[in-house]
């Protein structure tokens, strides 16, 4: 139990301290991802029951790389060098398609039918947008890092 | 929902899955090269460890030669101190003699008026 204990210690002090908020945001996005397979509802601006398995695909991309990304951050980075990088670099790809395919369907969404609250609809949008471009950009690092690294 | 849209949702879902099975595919040469890499780096830092402590090294024995010439100079020093101790005694001893002679010379002037 103690060394247990020690092990979640190290994970902190060593590895998570580094990012913090990259592991906030992979908790999030997972939580995220969570609540979209458990309620079809969600996001409000998208029900439309024929594309309800996009929903469940998008949630699903967004849980599964969150959770990698999560444990690439908290694993002995000397011990698995390969899964610390390349999980958290395809983590981030699949999660910059999870939320560019969301910003998308919101834009298909408002072809469809103009929302009921706008605003709602365009912060919403705003999120996924940066999301993406944000996540986007720190897989396209990670990957230049390890081009780097390999040349 | 419009299908050219859906259409790219379908693209962009699909372009990091075609990314991992192309890495899966080439995973045994880039795990190769990454391994490699961190092998080369870890053989640098050693190597880079290694002219560190050998520049050190080479600066601690000529620090050594340094501090070895300051004892001989400051033994010399020392030297030339007694020997200028003993100057300044043999002085005082003469200027003592020197200082008695002249309270005799003083005490037959005196003697003689």
């Amino acid at each position: 139990m103690t060394s247990k204990l020690n092990t979640i210690k190290g994970m902190f002090r060593n590895h998570l301290r580094e990012r913090p908020f990259d592991f906030y945001i992979a908790f999030v996005l997972f939580l995220l991802g969570v609540y979209g397979i458990v309620d079809d509802g969600w996001p409000e601006s998208l029900i439309i029951e024929e594309y309800s398995w996009l929903i469940t695909l998008i949630s699903v991309y967004l849980m599964i790389p969150s959770g990698v990304i999560m444990l690439s951050l908290t694993c002995n980075r000397k011990k698995r060098p390969i899964f610390a990088l390349m999980g958290e670099m395809y983590g981030w790809f699949f999660v910059s398609a999870a939320a560019t395919a969301t910003a998308l369907s919101y834009i298909g969404a408002i072809v469809v039918s103009y929302p009921e609250n706008i605003v709602s609809w365009f912060i919403w949008f705003t999120i996924w947008i940066g999301m993406a471009i944000a996540s986007a950009v720190r897989a396209f690092d990670l990957h230049s890092f390890y081009r780097s690294i390999i040349k | 929902m419009d299908g050219a849209i859906l259409i790219a949702i379908i693209g962009i879902l699909a372009a990091p899955v075609a990314a991992i099975v192309t890495w899966l595919t080439n995973r045994k040469k880039h795990v190769a090269d990454i391994y490699e890499s961190i092998s080369e780096s870890s053989q640098n830092a050693v190597e880079t460890m290694q002219l560190t402590m050998n520049e050190l090294r080479t600066e601690l024995v000529e620090a050594k030669n340094k501090i070895d010439e300051l004892i001989t100079e400051n033994k010399l020093l020392r030297d030339d101190l007694v020997i200028l101790k003993n100057q300044n005694q043999q002085l005082l001893f003469e200027n003592k003699a020197l200082e008695r002679k002249i309270e005799d010379l003083s005490q037959q002037i005196r003697d003689m008026k």
